[in-house]
């Protein structure tokens, strides 16, 4: 007697992050620790699986013990296109960095209806001074591998021109399908 | 003649590897929805009295708990209580308050046996003590708040029949807890 095969259904998260179990869950990433925001004026793009369709309802990233009030970030989340980030689906206006060590979450003007699929998820600043972002470091060559592009801009264009990726940090962001807590 | 609208196949048995574990619980990354932060646990005193922390887990396929479970440690007798939630924040099942052990092992709590549909829940558990001690994963803030980890000031040790969850910023305490799936576990 045979019976019908089980089939798993993934829950739609509450807060997709690029470190959880739709980014890059592996044991190469260490706990995520705080980190001075990389270079002024950069963009980095990493990697989303998104496996059932959900809501993007509101961007968030991480701050880490250091925060710079004047530093400005911009979070967006990109198709995938042949592997790399391509054209910005959406994005949060320029933020203030706000409260140090804190989720800080930003509501962007509309939501996205994801299905599954590829995503490239961005994080931009216009600062590199003092502003601290929790990030997990990848280590040996896995930082180039799978930690994702940049782009020398603080604002994610419209459709991205990622180039290789120079550092080995993934920073502590991703999106919530959830309007609260 | 008539043809079939689907084509008959033989129906694949269910590999054993593919059934769901013992335990779903709040650490391993199959199931839970926090992710491998690649960190062992330590002993941790229980962050505030009375507060429940809901940790966010992954239910993949048609489930039945059959008993509710939290990693303790040495200090305190105090009483707990080990809940289940769904995404809403809807209670389905809990322990009610019983004694935390006062030794390194899991308390081990038999309960109602309640099918759990799949979809996000929530491991909850709430201590009556700040002073009992726990295995648990310490994380620097606000690395739980990133991971959809959630508290909520009860006031008490019964956890509430609707939570009213919070995120919060400071929370560095990541309790090891999960449910039974197995009955014949002692």
């Amino acid at each position: 007697m045979t019976y019908a095969r089980a089939i798993d259904t993934e829950p739609i998260l509450g807060m997709v992050s690029v470190l959880g179990p739709w980014g890059r869950e592996i044991d190469q990433v260490g706990v995520p620790l705080t980190n001075v925001w990389e270079a002024a004026s950069r963009t980095v793009y990493m990697p989303i699986s998104v496996p059932v369709k959900c809501i993007l309802r509101r961007f968030w990233w991480a701050n880490g013990s250091t925060v710079n009030a004047a530093a400005n970030y911009i979070a967006a989340i990109y198709t995938d296109v042949a592997g790399k980030p391509g054209r910005r689906l959406n994005t949060t206006a320029a933020t203030a960095q706000g409260t140090a060590s804190e989720v800080q979450f930003v509501t962007p003007s509309a939501t996205n209806v994801l299905v599954p699929g590829g995503y490239w998820f961005a994080l931009a600043s216009n600062s590199a001074t003092t502003t601290h972002i929790m990030s997990a470091s990848l280590s040996g060559a896995y930082g180039e591998t799978i930690g994702g592009y940049q782009e020398a801009t603080a604002t994610p264009p419209a459709t991205a021109t990622p180039a290789t990726r120079a550092g080995a940090l993934l920073w502590l962001c991703g999106f919530s399908t959830e309007t609260t807590p | 003649m008539a043809y079939l609208a689907a084509p008959m196949t033989v129906v694949p048995r269910e590999p054993l590897w593919s059934f769901p574990g013992m335990s779903i619980d709040t650490f391993p990354p199959t199931n839970s929805a926090v992710a491998r932060f690649g960190t062992g646990g330590s002993i941790m005193t229980y962050p505030s009295a009375n507060t429940a922390i809901y940790v966010p887990i992954r239910i993949r396929r048609p489930t039945k708990a059959v008993k509710l479970w939290w990693s303790c440690e040495t200090t305190g007798t105090d009483n707990v209580d080990i809940g289940i939630y769904d995404r809403n924040g809807t209670r389905l099942v809990s322990t009610g308050a019983v004694a935390k052990l006062a030794s390194s092992n899991p308390l081990i709590v038999n309960t109602t046996d309640t099918g759990l549909k799949p979809g996000l829940h929530y491991v909850a558990v709430n201590c009556a003590a700040a002073t009992a001690t726990f295995r648990a994963i310490s994380l620097s803030v606000p690395n739980l708040a990133a991971a959809g980890v959630r508290t909520e000031a009860v006031g008490a040790v019964t956890l509430p029949a609707t939570a009213t969850w919070v995120v919060n910023q400071t929370l560095a305490f990541l309790p090891i807890a999960g449910m039974m799936l197995d009955p014949t576990v002692a």
